[in-house]
This record gives structure tokens, sequence and C-alpha cells, in this order.
């Protein structure tokens, strides 16, 4: 039952639904209900903005109903709604040509999670946070895209692999040399500072 | 903290950001909202594209230009009127008979060639009218005034021909052999 009715009869119980809901409608419902969160972070890790991320979730499942012909095609839901949204939220990014906003720190604050930390804490997290995101878009597309999609925390290598269609080899290289480049770019600030 | 706890500790919380409250109600209110099926515009331009091949295939067809062709033509009108009409009532009709009816299915004009059932008489062209050269007085002149013509060459009697047949018997028979 690896096909999409199996997984369809698993999140919403098809046995509960109506004959008529139980077509697209459904399918839609229980894809929005398991991937918004995670098609959100996808998002947002590259636009950094709430809105822009909503509007981006909002827009894939849009793209879902209009291609829903397909629905019975898809072995595996999340990578293809991720990479709707990831070509989404490239194709806003080149059209807007601006750089996310890491320096505004306190919607940082208010949307990364800081569990176990008081207020003026989570504030200096965030700022700490900002920087090393910073740092991250001064990498190369390749690297900072692996490196983003990797950050997202309920994607494997091989379902990046198959979002950005190349191997799993080449996505651990990546993230490898995006890593060394970041702790040689925080080496350097500290022998500076 | 050390460079990899920093960059860890960023990514966990980039990839792990809390969603809008009621990000969820607003996705399906704006489903809800989208159109779905396919728009009707569309459909009204691809009938319409589809009714123009359609009428130009028609005006277009062999069949129909043969049969706009053949109603302009004087025969294929009288044919058809004879066709019409009982055979009785028009006397005319043992003339054009001969005409061979086009067949309603048939491909062009070549079909509108009319065979008849039996050989038509041909009156005698008339001769003699001196328009022109003719092939006959043209042969006349020709015989007049060419220098190589048959009547101007002499010709050797039959005697001439003859002589060197009997100078090889001669010479054959005085001194070749001994």
């Amino acid at each position: 039952m690896g096909t999409f009715e199996g997984h369809l009869a698993g999140w919403v119980g098809a046995e509960h639904l109506a004959p008529a809901e139980r077509g697209v409608d459904a399918a839609v419902t229980a894809l929005v209900h398991a991937y918004s969160t995670t098609i959100y972070r996808v998002a947002y890790s590259v636009t950094r903005n709430t809105g822009d991320a909503e509007d981006v979730v909002q827009e894939t499942f849009l793209r879902v109903l209009r291609h829903q012909h397909k629905l019975a095609e898809v072995r595996d839901p999340r990578v293809w709604l991720v990479r709707i949204a990831w070509n989404l939220v490239l194709d806003r990014k080149r059209r807007s040509k601006t750089r996310p906003e890491t320096q505004d720190i306190e919607p940082l604050a208010r949307v990364l999670p800081a569990e176990g930390l008081g207020a003026d804490e989570s504030l200096i997290a965030a700022q700490g946070r900002a920087h090393i995101l910073g740092l991250i878009d001064m990498l190369p597309a390749k690297e900072r895209q692996v490196l983003l999609l990797s950050a997202v925390e309920e994607l494997s290598t091989a379902e990046i692999a198959m979002v950005l269609k190349t191997t799993e080899s080449t996505v651990r290289s990546r993230i490898f040399r995006a890593r060394r480049a970041l702790q040689a770019m925080l080496a350097l600030e500290e022998s500076a500072g | 903290m050390k460079p990899d706890g920093e960059i860890d500790s960023a990514l966990r919380a980039l990839g792990s950001a809390r969603p809008p409250e009621g990000m969820e109600r607003r996705i399906h209110a704006r489903l809800d909202v989208a159109p779905r099926r396919f728009p009707v515009r569309y459909s009204v331009s691809a009938a319409a594209i589809a009714a123009g091949v359609l009428i130009f295939a028609a005006i277009l067809s062999p069949s129909n230009r043969s049969n706009s062709q053949g109603e302009d033509s004087p025969l294929h009108s009288a044919a058809a009127r004879n066709d019409q009409q009982p055979t009785a009532q028009n006397p005319a009709r043992d003339v054009e008979q001969q005409i061979m009816a086009r067949p309603r299915s048939s491909f062009g004009t070549a079909s509108a060639v009319h065979v008849p059932d039996q050989p038509i008489a041909l009156e005698p062209a008339p001769v003699g009218q001196r328009r022109g050269h003719t092939r006959s007085s043209r042969t006349s002149e020709g015989k007049a005034g060419n220098v190589f013509h048959k009547a101007n060459v002499t010709t050797k009697p039959a005697s001439a021909m003859s002589e060197p047949t009997l100078a090889t018997d001669a010479r054959g028979s005085s001194g070749s052999h001994p």
C-alpha cells in the first residue's frame, strides 16, 4: 500500500467519509492536514517571512487542486508537495530579488522556537540565529539550498535528493561543504573580533 | 558555544518554525474559493476553434467542391433536369441521354466528361480555303525551287553502272590468273 490511496486511507479514515467526500476533496483535505506545516517550514527557510511562507503554502495546495487528476499517480505526497513548494518559493524569490529578512530579530524570535528560555535569553538566541542565517545566505546557491532543506526536520537525505533531482551522495557532500564553509566564516569572525 | 553547536541550533530552529495560527483554516477557505473546473472561456474558445475547423473541412472537401462546380455547368443542369422529368413528357431526352450523368460521389471535374454510347458522325471539314499555307501547297512549291529535287539530278544510265563489272571480268580473264 505505498500508493496515494493507501496513504489517504490512513490519514482520513476513508470508511468515515461520505461517498461524495471520498474523492478529490478528501484527498486535498488530508494533504493540507498532513503536510501544511512541513511546506510552511520549507517556505519559511527561504523567505524568512511568515506572510510569504503562508502564501506559498496556499499556492502549493492550489496547484494540487488544479492538477488533481495526477493525485492517483503520486507515490510520495510529501516529496511531491515539497517539490511544488520549493519551485514556487524559488520562483518568488527570483522575482522579488530581495534578501531574506534576517535582520529583523523580533519576528525571528517569535517564529523560531526557543524552549526553556526566558524572554531576554530568547532574544539573544534569536540574535545568534539571525547571524548564522545571514552567513548561510552568503553561501553558494546549491550548498545553501541543500543546507536549508536539510534543516527541515521532516525531510531525509533521500527526500532532499528527490526534491532537488540529484543523488544522495551529492546532497551529503554539499551539506558537508556548506557546514565547513560556515565554520570557517565563524572562525574568521572570532579571530577578527 | 562552539561553531558547530551554533549552526545546529540555528538550523534546528529554522527547520521547526511554527506556522501561524489558523493557517490550515485559511488554506481551506482559499481552496473553497478557487475555481476547480476547466474555465468556461477555455471551453468556449475550444468549441469555436473546433467548429471553425469543421466548417473549413466541409467547404474544402472534394465532394462539396465538385458538387458546387457541377451545378453551375449547363450540362449538369440539363442532365439533372432530365433525371427529374419523366421520359414521355420530354422527347428531347433521346439526344441528351447520351451524356453520362456524373455520379454523386465522384471526385472533381474529371468525372464530368461525358462519353457517348455510339460514335458520333463527323461532318466533312472544309478544304481549299487558302487560308495560310496548307501542307499540299508547300510541297508543290518546294518541288519547283529545290535544286536537289529528283527532277534536277542527272541519273546515270544502266549501262554505265554495269561497266566496272565488265572491266573486272575482263581483267580477271586476261592477266590475274596465269
